[in-house]
């Protein structure tokens, strides 16, 4: 996992990125928010920033001592700050690029994170432990406050934030259940209330039957949420198929999803084995009020597909979408990510 | 000298700073040494008790030591005043480098020099506080260990290495500290509700490591020259190193603490009259509120409503201050970070009924105009630049050298370069056949060679004592600029912020279109004069500061930002203005 690949004009061309010195077992990227092209990726060696000035590409790298393979990356502050964790050091960092500075941040002081989530809206950060275990803390510009667990036993698979911040969805490793997590702030007589986080079980994936067909899903390998929260896909391990299903979201109910269809490899598969999704994301195009998700296959093919349904109401009266398969095969991805000129990343 | 030295100690923001700043800046300066003096006693207190300890008797027995010798004695508290004025200078001095204004140096040795001066003052203040408190501590060690009878040597010997150990120690700490690089100011932390236990582990970690380090080292060297110091001495010298490592790490970190928590930002321009009570009287207002609230007496309200209007401090007036180049940017950056905050917005556009949306066009006015006369400075700036530039062009590359073997001019045969051959296959020199003659030639030719390169390096040496006292740096001037800059590059986020936040709730807060306009003007200017920053940049043979990049960012940030939001506005907003139009289309197809 050494190159990225930012392609353009819907797959036709590509740029290559690649720094042989230092970038190496690239896991996570993430654009920077109001630039033309600022691109964090996370490698083994700390973090390659690449920036773009006048049809040049330079590479910068941010490095710590002990924070070495990189796992998650996020933007804070509109593009301020760069939050990372790693699985070689137990701190998570608040990086400023601009200003040279790293703020360090002891939580927990285990072996190393495994995924970290941020969400800009009420600032929250979800950060699951290596071995095991889960915790929230906020972020509030200035401050840092301290976090509270939630999970303690198992090990986080995937996890996602909706778009406004309210709910999160995660998932364990080898798990067929769908969990949610809303902010219950603990009202009471306190002038700056802690906020209390519940788990809930949204759904059991095992067996799952929509639009006529009856499956057996099994364990979840990821999920991805809509920009508008309308939709959410989920892949599952060793299937070949992609689940998208309706998000019924709300501060006072429990979080319900309805499954609305299987998603399918709709093109020529010669080779004998059977085609696996590797990767789902929802993008967001700048120019056309339009998202798309995007599918990557194992074959080395992406499917996208597109919604246009701006509501929930005109989401569940539509049933149809246009989908269409890349021809060209790039590589084997590992993750996806979109830009700010929708243009998409992935990497070889 | 000693005026000088006077002169640099005081800050010069006593004089040029809007009375309201310096109130806060003094009450701020005053409850940092207030803490520094509780931490004095704090190290003081745990520095008895760990030389009590070796000594046999009870807990109670020790406390009791302890309690005696810190609040109670006379002894105790009249040596400790000096060491209060000296953490009060350290910090005095520190506050000072944080707020200083960025000076431009043409010379190198200038910038050395300057550089110098301060690390000097750091120095001294370091080793005399080190000094000073191995005095005092001194006193209790010897106490302690001439009662016990345990003392091997000596005691002007083990008075001698005592000394010489404070002083050492506080060596290392500005050798460790501060001579690596210069201190610029201090950082501003992200808060957190542990912070301090964090600081604490992390002082207290980093002082043991140093301690025993200093404790070996002299211990082997006395050892070497004197005599054997003994395992109590060693003991009680170990406690003393921690005890100022601590001490002196702990000031610092208090100080920075203190002076760049949370600015009281205030959006308010309308003051009552307790903006002006000096501050003498203004504690006293507090220390008798605080009183009545725990005796449970009546308060009076005039008395709390002047302690909390005394606290906020306009907003403008903060990111006007230029004097003071720390505070600003920290006021520049709360007011980015915070102007989203749904408070914060309906302060700025509180309509007065009489003044009208005042907070909105004060702000406005002043980082607009701080923003276009920044741009102004640079584009003239530039403008010298480049007609100097076409004066001489020599100048622009200085470091090269003239090569002294003349190159073979192609007439003459690349091999012999005799004869005027036009074919070399007929030069005698490709006969490969060495004789011993043309050997010789051929090594002394090399050891010729050789010695003008020695020669280059004295030629090297020369350059470059050149270069360090005498040369120009082209973009010092440049630099100077940028870096007393950098707090308005988070000014403007937050202005277009407001802007972008005003589009959103149009239907209660409105930025009127005539100041949205001339907003994107200044801001899409300055975005070209940076722009051609870099160009002049990659011509010249200078290099640019990092708060170019900062700039850079926060400026290009803010204009991606207004475009994006502003995108589907732009023909209706520019209706009369159809250049502009065009421009800010051309770059948003551009982004």
């Amino acid at each position: 996992m050494d190159t990225v690949l930012l392609l353009h004009e819907n797959e036709l061309t590509c740029t290559q990125f690649k720094d042989h010195a230092n970038q190496r077992d690239i896991t996570c990227m993430a654009f920077r928010s109001f630039t033309c092209f600022e691109l964090a990726v996370g490698c083994a060696a700390g973090i390659c920033l690449w920036s773009r000035n006048k049809d040049r590409y330079t590479l910068r790298m941010l490095t710590d001592k002990r924070h070495v393979y990189v796992t998650s990356l996020a933007w804070a502050e509109n593009g301020l700050i760069l939050i990372s964790a790693s699985l070689g050091c137990g701190n998570i960092i608040f990086w400023q690029p601009e200003m040279g500075e790293k703020m360090r941040f002891l939580l927990g002081g285990r072996n190393g994170f495994s995924l970290l989530s941020y969400t800009p809206d009420p600032g929250f950060i979800f950060y699951a432990y290596s071995d095991a275990g889960a915790s929230f803390c906020k972020y509030d510009g200035m401050k840092l406050f301290e976090g509270t667990n939630i999970l303690s036993e198992k090990r986080i698979q995937s996890s996602t934030w909706t778009q406004c911040g309210s709910h999160l969805f995660f998932v364990e490793k080898d798990s067929c259940l769908l969990y949610a997590c809303v902010a219950f702030p603990d009202e009471g007589v306190v002038l700056d209330p802690d906020v209390l986080w519940k788990p809930q079980v949204v759904a059991d994936l095992d067996r799952v039957t929509c639009s006529g067909q009856h499956r057996a899903c099994g364990h979840i390998q990821s999920i991805a949420i809509d920009p508008l929260d309308i939709y959410m896909a989920i892949i599952f391990k060793n299937q070949p198929f992609v689940l998208i299903c309706f998000l019924a979201l709300s501060q006072v109910l429990p979080v319900r999803i309805l499954p609305r269809n299987y998603v399918t490899y709709n093109g020529n598969s010669t080779e004998k084995e059977q085609v696996y999704p590797t990767c789902v994301k929802f993008t967001v195009c700048q120019s056309k009020p339009v998202r798309s998700l995007v599918i990557a296959w194992s074959t080395g093919q992406l499917q996208r597909l597109v919604y246009n349904a701006q509501s929930p109401e005109e989401a569940l009266s539509r049933m149809s979408t246009n989908s269409n398969l890349n021809q060209l095969k790039w590589t084997n991805y590992l993750t996806i990510g979109y830009g700010p000129e929708s243009e998409m990343v992935v990497f070889k | 000298m000693w005026l000088t030295l006077n002169k640099g100690l005081l800050p010069d923001y006593l004089v040029e700073v809007p009375f309201l700043i310096r109130r806060l800046l003094v009450y701020r300066f005053l409850c940092a040494t207030l803490y520094c003096i509780c931490m004095e006693f704090g190290v003081l207190a745990v520095f008895l008790l760990c030389v009590i300890l070796p000594v046999k008797g009870s807990p109670i027995s020790w406390l009791c030591y302890v309690i005696k010798w810190t609040f109670f004695s006379i002894y105790t508290w009249i040596l400790i005043l000096p060491l209060f004025i000296g953490i009060g200078l350290y910090g005095l001095l520190l506050c000072r480098m944080h707020n200083i204004r960025p000076e431009c140096h043409h010379v190198l040795f200038d910038r050395f020099k300057h550089n110098f001066l301060h690390k000097f003052y750091l120095m001294c203040i370091t080793v005399a506080l080190s000094c000073y408190t191995t005095w005092m501590y001194k006193g209790y060690i010897m106490k302690q260990l001439t009662r016990s009878e345990q003392l091997v040597m000596k005691i002007t010997y083990a008075d001698g290495y005592l000394m010489a150990f404070g002083n050492l120690c506080g060596l290392s700490y500005f050798f460790t500290q501060y001579a690596p690089s210069s201190f610029k100011g201090f950082k501003l932390p992200i808060a957190s509700s542990a912070v301090l236990v964090r600081i604490l582990r992390q002082i207290s970690r980093s002082s043991l490591k140093e301690a025993v380090k200093t404790t070996l080292i002299s211990a082997t060297v006395f050892s070497q020259f004197v005599c054997d110091p003994g395992h109590d001495l060693l003991y009680h010298s170990w406690c003393l190193g921690m005890a100022i490592s601590i001490q002196l790490h702990l000031a610092r970190c208090i100080y920075s603490l203190v002076w760049q928590e949370k600015l009281p930002l205030s959006l308010q321009n309308f003051y009552p009259h307790s903006a002006n009570i000096p501050m003498h009287k203004l504690l006293l207002k507090r220390l008798k509120v605080w009183f009545c609230y725990g005796v449970m007496l009546p308060v009076h309200y005039e008395d709390v409503k002047d302690i909390e209007n005394s606290r906020k401090l306009p907003l403008f007036m903060a990111l006007d201050c230029g004097v003071l180049h720390g505070f600003q940017m920290q006021a520049a950056m709360e007011f980015s970070a915070t102007i989203n905050k749904p408070i914060m917005f309906k302060q700025i556009f509180n309509v007065d009924k009489i003044t009208g949306c005042r907070s909105w066009r004060d702000l406005r006015n002043i980082v607009m105009g701080k923003v276009n006369d920044f741009r102004i400075e640079l584009a003239t700036l530039l403008s010298e630049y480049q007609s100097e530039g076409h004066d001489s062009p020599e100048l622009t590359h200085p470091r090269q050298m003239r090569s002294i073997i003349r190159p073979c001019p192609e007439t003459l045969c690349s091999q012999c370069r005799q004869k005027d051959i036009g074919n070399e296959d007929e030069c005698s020199l490709t006969d490969p056949q060495p004789n011993f003659f043309q050997i010789y030639l051929i090594a002394l030719r090399d050891k010729l060679a050789n010695l003008i390169q020695q020669h280059w390096l004295y030629v090297k040496i020369d350059a470059f004592w050149h270069r360090f006292s005498g040369e120009n740096n082209s973009l010092a001037e440049l630099n100077r600029i940028l870096i007393s800059a950098e707090p308005l590059g988070f000014a403007l986020q937050g202005i277009v912020s407001i802007c972008v936040i005003s589009l959103r709730k149009n239907d209660r807060y409105v930025v009127w279109d005539e100041d949205v306009k001339r907003i994107m003007k200044s801001v899409l200017e300055l975005t070209k004069v940076l722009g051609a920053l870099e160009d002049h940049e990659i011509l010249n043979s200078g290099k640019l500061c990092s708060s170019y990049r900062l700039l850079r960012w926060t400026v290009l940030g803010s204009m991606y930002h207004l475009l994006s939001a502003y995108n589907d506005y732009l023909e209706v907003l520019l209706l009369d203005d159809w250049p502009l139009y065009r421009e800010l289309k051309k770059l948003s197809r551009k982004m």
